[in-house]
């Protein structure tokens, strides 16, 4: 591995340095992930020459404004394998697309006696918005123990369901160890119950592709930052019957197919859920990058970053001092420890080295105490990085471990 | 030394430091040559929560004067720990309230994150001025420290 260059390194501007200048070694790529340059020029190009709002304005700009919106969503629609572009619901975040489901889909699904079932893997986005509308609705919050590894066994989950569980929600890769659940597994078993599921891929549609005709979950959501588009951007992918059983949630322009004295109806469709101006510009770029990925190819981009991984697991293991956490299984995202060193510490000084890295709870607080960790660093590749960041990344905790405090300066 | 003239000298200390890199270095030294390390802070009442790092602070009342203890799984925060000590720790109560750690605004956010500062720091401050309001009025022309 060593020695090996990312075939996409060149193409994201912020990695490349002039003569002189410290490369950056970005490992924080699940915290959001560098754009490309195609990315960059698509939001350019749209406020330069395409910028208008859409679903209002009667003349060419805005029409054609809208046209590109919804090229997008087919756009995502492919990426997915969904059924239809109906079932592509643009939001902000993975966060709105999950706060959305909480409230929308309790109201309609849930009431007292009735429970939800979660997994002590999630990230606050996909523990917190359940919980609170449980509590709200009378709801019973239930959630499944991970095992001290990290890791997660699909019969934790079945064994909390029932038939007044409505819905399932689990993530289809830590955002702290990288361990991916067996999904089929959890949606057979909430599907045997009746109850809905739905997987938060914000980690993993930056590192595998995702289908969710394959999958069948009912529900799906990513943030458009982490899979190298703008931020402002997420998608909430739903089965068109379950989203059809939606109410709104955010209420305003655009959702509205009339309103009057003589009451007031929501629009079917995506459009019901995406109340007020979009962010057209976010959605473009994310579209961008989608045609980014796939003119590069997905495929081969994906199996590099997957060597990179074992290689990234094979070169901290060797690090003196340095512990990784997690299920042994080689991942593009790996969180360690580094004895005598606070998380804190780590991340400071490996920033002041050039290499960036996360350290914290990385907003995963059941977990980090499944695992009896008050913090760790984590590590999380992109497609770009190379054997080079791994092993300046290596290097600095060497470092830290051979010298103290002592570490290098720029 | 008033609390006050010890925390603008810090602060000179580390405006002469200059950069994020020798303030980490110094950090680092303050922290690691703490006698006890604030060692005996460490219990679950004295946690302060919602801080990046691990985070104990004490703070009490003794006669006229302010105690302060704390300690940091990190040695960064340590080391900052280890200045609010030299300030506060021992100093007379009355002049608590118009003394806060402005040296912070010295110190890099490249090294002390804004988060460390609000859930952390800023916790440890509101511990001190409560003890100060807590201790008695100090003895005419007594010394403290």
């Amino acid at each position: 591995m060593r020695g090996t260059h990312s075939p996409a390194a060149m193409d994201f501007p912020i990695l490349r340095t002039q003569p002189g200048e410290r490369p950056l070694a970005y490992l924080d790529n699940a915290a959001t992930t560098q754009k490309p340059e195609a990315v960059i020029r698509r939001l350019a190009d749209y406020y330069s020459r395409e910028n208008a709002n859409i679903h209002r304005g009667g003349y060419p700009l805005s029409l054609r404004a809208e046209q590109l919106y919804e090229q997008a969503r087919r756009r995502v629609q492919g990426w997915l394998g969904a059924a239809s572009p109906r079932e592509v619901v643009f939001t902000r975040s993975s966060t709105e697309g999950l706060n959305l489901l909480a409230h929308a889909g309790l109201e309609a699904w849930a009431g007292p006696g009735d429970n939800v079932v979660v997994t002590e893997l999630e990230h606050a986005s996909n523990y917190y918005p359940f919980q609170r509308q449980c509590a709200v609705r009378q709801v019973e919050f239930r959630v499944a123990a991970a095992r001290r590894d990290g890791s997660l066994d699909p019969e934790a989950v079945e064994a909390l369901l029932d038939g007044r569980t409505k819905l399932v929600s689990v993530t289809a890769m830590s955002n702290v160890t990288g361990f991916r659940p067996d999904l089929k597994a959890v949606i057979r078993a909430a599907h045997r119950v009746g109850a809905r599921v739905a997987v938060d891929a914000s980690q993993e549609i930056a590192h595998h592709r995702v289908d969710v005709g394959a999958l069948d979950c009912d529900f799906l959501c990513f943030s458009g930052h982490k899979v190298y588009g703008p931020t402002g951007c997420g998608v909430l992918y739903g089965k068109e019957e379950a989203l059809a059983q939606l109410p709104p949630w955010l209420y305003g322009g655009g959702m509205l197919e009339r309103a009057g004295p003589g009451g007031t109806a929501w629009k079917d469709g995506p459009d019901r859920f995406e109340a007020g101006s979009p962010d057209v510009a976010s959605v473009l770029g994310l579209s961008a990058a989608l045609d980014y990925l796939d003119g590069k190819g997905v495929s081969a981009l994906f199996a590099y970053e997957a060597e990179l991984a074992r290689y990234l697991r094979e070169r901290l293991g060797a690090v003196p001092g340095v512990r990784l956490h997690g299920p042994d299984c080689p991942s593009p995202i790996l969180t360690f420890s580094v004895e005598g060193w606070a998380a804190y510490d780590v991340g400071v000084l490996l920033g002041r080295a050039g290499v960036a890295v996360r350290c914290g709870a990385h907003c995963a607080y059941p977990l980090m105490e499944r695992m009896g960790l008050d913090g760790s660093c984590r590590v999380s590749l992109g497609i770009y990085n190379s054997a080079a960041d791994v092993d300046a990344l290596a290097g600095e905790l060497e470092r830290m471990g051979r010298t103290g405090y002592v570490y290098s300066s720029p | 030394m008033s609390i006050q003239a010890l925390d603008r000298a810090y602060a000179r200390t580390f405006r002469a430091l200059g950069d994020p890199d020798s303030q980490c270095q110094y950090l680092l030294s303050l922290a690691l040559g703490r006698e006890d390390g604030g060692k005996g802070t460490r219990s679950p009442d004295r946690r302060v929560k919602g801080c990046k790092t691990a985070l104990w602070a004490v703070a009490w009342a003794e006669g006229a004067a302010v105690r302060f203890q704390a300690d940091s799984d990190s040695l960064l925060v340590g080391g900052v720990l280890a200045v609010f000590q030299a300030l506060y720790d021992g100093a007379p109560a009355a002049e608590v309230p118009a003394a806060p750690p402005e040296f912070l605004e010295e110190v890099s956010r490249e090294v002390i994150y804004p988060e460390v500062r609000e859930n952390g720091l800023r916790e440890c401050w509101r511990r001190v001025r409560q003890a100060a309001e807590t201790a008695d009025r100090p003895p005419r022309g007594g010394k403290i420290r």
